[in-house]
């Protein structure tokens, strides 16, 4: 039996305003393994996202991620979780505008207090990987959809995390930059990086093999198969 | 420049400026209202203390009944007397005013083949033409502020005054005494001692008072007491003490300043404090998207402190050095009169002592630090704890 | 126009420091007493999350009055220094600072209040790191810095409210002169062996780190910080000031001297702080303190390095070493 590199058992999570956007989720994610959330917006699948990403913690229940009881964790602990085992890839790419592409990415090695000359170098590697090298003094306020996509992705992999999670990241983008994107996720996957996508966009599953798909509706896990 | 905390608040503040800006203005407008005041009045301080140094060590009068009245010379023989004084010389100095205008100058009646322990006067006679000088007693040596007036009476060169009886003395301008001198001498007026007797109705056999030198300053405490054993209606002023009385003075108005001062920075952490809070929350998203790629509380609290402290110290350093060159490079213009300005003559001339005093310049900036600091205190500390959750928003 | 000296300047900026920083300090007394009574770090409710923020609330708060502390611990010294013009008599910081009974002891409230924050700013990074196993001692450390903060500033005020301007105080030579044939040295040591202890100790200090035991370090330490006192005072200060009997602490602070005091009292209060801190770090927290070890027996070695240079320069000048005068009699033309 293969181990699960997330697992969420009996997750709840309640807002302050009283919403309930998770009941009772259970679910397990093997490594190397593609999973895509599926369901309308509003279903909880940006929430579900977030407590995987640490994000954010449930109300109840029990979240585990890289062999992290991260549900447990306090914040602390949490902040250097978010630095070693996640990359996010945010709906609207949560690039910070005013920063250079090279910025952004060296951005999430700071806390890792790396020597310079590592650092410089993974950073030069995940925008090869993501095929944004040529705008790396670029603010982002000047590129394009596609091009902030793949800055998003090359910060999401620069701290060689195990699992990238992307949070809708079609939405903003043509079909062209989509197909490209997709090559790049199908890239990580064969690195050995467990994918997780939030989205309702059919490409996925056109173009990406072995996946498995989970649906969510009402903050509940309707089905799951791949 | 390798990235790190510190580069990313540089980044911060200058393409995030505009937040920023407003906060450093003030800042370097508080800066510089409160540097300039304090260096002016220091150097005030220590240029009055310097030519207080100039003056001689005591002065003796007679004073009956709370005023002061002429002493008779022979009081200088008697003071010779005593172990441990030199440069004893007769002086005739008071105030004299116009009835007209109601200006007044100083006149200083001395003896001018006598040693000074004046020091100042000393400069002075040292380079007048005595020879030329002496020939007409009523030949005079004025301060640039008693110049200045001069001009713009009809008669240019001489200057009326009379006697208690109302006999009219004609001084005529020999020289203008040099700038440098000016704090004291501003509005002096140097003459002959016969002469200034005259202009008083002092007895060819009286002064005003007699001044004398003590070089060992060991014996300071001991002489004024002799001194006054002479006779019980004389008073011993002695530098030392005038120096102190200046010094408490300054100590006394610097610190009423400085209160006043702390009742503004009051109202300045207020509005540090709401700006900031509100430059803060409109970077929650930007933090959230640092806390959500692993930045820790800590990284941010130290990313922001690093922002502050540049502002803090671009802001003093402008600041500081616009109010340095105001006062000794433009003279302090508004200062100036509000400090020296006064109806008699003005002031304006006075070249300042203009020195770097390190404790000085701590000084301002705990004042302006200090404060800055402790109002962005809890906005930082909110905005380091922004939840990561903010970057999904 | 009263006596005291509430009005100057420097006093006044003492006190906006001082008060200021005890204000920000009750805010932070008040979240730590909320702390230790509530955390419990087992829960992940939304209190305990609040508390945790207000942790760093509380350590935002102990650094940036610890950054005060710095820079006004040296600045209540410069100003007693200066003081020492107006009140008569004072020839340096000594005079003054002996004015009254509050005077020396709230020169000591000010080293132990600096040196608790800084030891508390030590603790909070391991406690981090530790996931907070040292929160509880740590808050409560944090209420006594407090109440020596209070006493700190009630005894700043008894101490600069009570001196008048016009009455005469001792000078240093009086104050820390050889008197009449009476020996200032603990446990009746002499000069020389006063110094032969003095590099001995270091000596022990410097095999204890390199050797890894613990105990005799600590002990070595401490002795060490008494000792480095009294050669300071009555071996070495005579060279920096190049008198014979001139054995005061504060005249080294004043610019004929360069403000060599300053560096002086530093090195020695922080390579003892390190010092007692790793062996603090070692034995209580548990935790591998050869660092700052390294850094304590480096800045004692500095500390030492500084005041030998001060005798061979001396010696570089004048081909012979500075010899005692047991005459009562130097000591008040001085």
């Amino acid at each position: 039996m293969k181990k699960p590199i997330v697992t969420l058992k009996d997750v709840s999570k309640i807002f302050d305003n009283g919403t309930k956007a998770l009941d009772n989720i259970n679910l397990q994610i093997f490594k190397n393994e593609t999973i895509i959330l599926s369901g309308v917006s509003g279903s909880g699948k940006t929430t579900l996202i977030g407590l995987i990403a640490g994000l954010d913690r449930p109300t109840e229940g029990l979240v585990e991620v890289d062999g992290v009881k991260i549900s447990k964790l306090p914040q602390i602990e949490l902040d250097s979780f978010r630095q070693k085992s996640v990359g996010v890839i945010f709906q609207d790419f949560g690039l910070i505008e005013y920063l250079t592409v090279y910025e952004n990415i060296i951005a999430s090695l700071i806390p890792l207090r790396l020597e310079r000359d590592i650092a410089e170098r993974r950073v030069q590697e995940a925008m090869r990987e993501a095929n944004i090298s040529h705008k790396a003094n670029s603010r982002v306020y000047h590129l394009s959809g596609g091009e902030k996509q793949r800055c998003a992705i090359a910060r999401a992999v620069v701290n060689r995390p195990n699992i990238v999670i992307c949070d809708e990241p079609t939405a903003n983008l043509d079909l062209e930059n989509s197909k490209q994107f997709i090559k790049l996720l199908n890239g990580l996957k064969s690195k050995g990086h467990t994918v997780i996508i939030a989205t309702h966009d059919p490409i996925f599953e056109r173009l990406m093999p072995n996946i498995r798909k989970i649906t969510i509706s009402n903050g509940k896990i309707e089905n799951s198969y791949g | 420049m390798q990235p790190n905390r510190f580069y990313f608040a540089l980044i911060n503040l200058l393409r995030e400026a505009k937040g920023h800006i407003g906060i450093a203005i003030l800042s370097i407008i508080l800066i510089f209202f409160i540097s300039s005041i304090i260096l002016f009045s220091n150097a005030l301080q220590q240029t009055i203390l310097e030519a207080l140094e100039a003056q001689p060590d005591f002065v003796v009068q007679k004073i009956r009944d709370e005023v002061i009245v002429p002493i008779k010379k022979r009081v200088a023989d008697e003071i010779i007397e005593i172990a441990g004084t030199t440069n004893i010389s007769l002086r005739v100095w008071g105030r004299y005013t116009f009835s007209n205008t109601q200006k007044s100058i100083l006149i200083v009646g001395v003896d001018f083949l006598d040693e000074q322990s004046h020091d100042a006067l000393e400069k002075i006679i040292k380079s007048t033409d005595l020879n030329e000088f002496l020939m007409d007693r009523n030949q005079i040596i004025v301060g640039e502020g008693v110049a200045k007036w001069m001009k713009k009476t009809k008669r240019d060169k001489t200057l009326r005054v009379y006697t208690p009886k109302g006999k009219a003395v004609e001084l005529k301008l020999f020289k203008v005494i040099p700038k440098s001198l000016n704090l004291f001498s501003n509005d002096m007026v140097i003459m002959n001692i016969k002469t200034a007797q005259k202009i008083f109705g002092l007895k060819r056999s009286s002064v005003t008072d007699i001044t004398f030198d003590a070089p060992n300053e060991l014996e300071w405490d001991i002489i004024p007491i002799k001194v006054s054993s002479l006779d019980s209606d004389l008073r011993v002023i002695s530098k030392k003490e005038s120096y102190k009385a200046y010094q408490e003075m300054f100590d006394y108005k610097g610190g009423f300043f400085l209160l006043s001062f702390i009742m503004v920075a009051m109202s300045f952490m207020m509005l540090l404090y709401q700006k900031y809070s509100q430059v803060y929350s409109s970077q929650k998203r930007s933090i959230g998207i640092l806390k959500a790629i692993g930045w820790g509380v800590g990284d941010v609290l130290i990313m922001k402190f690093y922002e502050t402290l540049t502002v803090v110290v671009i802001s003093f350093i402008i600041g500081f050095l616009l109010a340095w060159s105001f006062v000794f490079i433009f003279d302090a213009p508004i200062i100036r009169d509000i400090f020296l300005g006064n109806s008699n003559f003005e002031l304006t001339d006075i070249k300042l002592y203009s020195s770097i005093d390190w404790f000085n310049i701590t000084t301002i900036f705990i004042l302006f630090a200090l404060p800055f600091f402790m109002s962005v205190l809890i906005p930082v500390w909110r905005v380091a704890t922004t939840s990561p959750k903010e970057a999904m928003r | 126009m009263d006596n005291t000296l509430l009005h100057n300047q420097n006093v006044i900026i003492l006190f906006f420091g001082s008060i200021s920083s005890l204000i920000v300090l009750i805010i932070a007394t008040l979240l730590a007493i909320e702390i230790i009574f509530n955390w419990d770090f087992n829960k992940t409710d939304k209190r305990q999350h609040r508390l945790e923020k207000n942790s760093w609330l509380i350590s935002t708060i102990i650094g940036f009055i610890a950054s005060i502390k710095v820079i006004l611990l040296p600045y209540f010294v410069f100003t007693i220094d200066t003081l020492s013009n107006i009140v008569p008599g004072a020839m340096c910081g000594a005079g003054v600072i002996s004015y009254n009974d509050y005077g020396m002891k709230l020169l000591f409230i000010k080293i132990v209040e600096l040196a608790l924050i800084a030891f508390w700013l030590l603790l909070n990074r391991y406690d981090i790191k530790s996931l907070y196993r040292w929160i509880k001692p740590k808050m409560f450390l944090l209420i006594l810095i407090f109440a020596i903060s209070t006493i700190q500033l009630w005894f700043e005020y008894h101490f600069f409210e009570a001196i008048d301007i016009h009455k005469v105080v001792n000078c240093c030579s009086t104050l820390y002169g050889l008197l009449e044939g009476m020996n200032p040295l603990p446990w009746g040591l002499d000069r020389n062996l006063l110094l032969i202890l003095f590099f001995l100790l270091y000596a022990l200090i410097l095999s204890t780190y390199l050797a890894k035991q613990e105990y005799l370090f600590t002990v070595a330490v401490i002795l060490f910080s008494i000792i480095a006192y009294y050669s300071v005072l009555y071996f070495f200060a005579p060279y920096i000031y190049e008198q014979p009997n001139h054995n005061c602490p504060f005249c080294m602070m004043q610019k004929e001297y360069h403000y060599v005091g300053y560096a002086v009292w530093s090195l020695y209060f922080i390579g003892i702080f390190l010092g007692i801190w790793s062996i603090f770090a070692q034995k209580v927290l548990k935790i591998d303190s050869q660092i700052s070890k390294r850094y304590s027996v480096t800045i004692l070695g500095i500390f030492i390095l500084l005041l030998v240079g001060y005798v061979l320069l001396y010696y570089y000048n004048n081909h012979t070493f500075l010899q005692e005068i047991k005459s009562t009699g130097m000591i008040m033309d001085m």
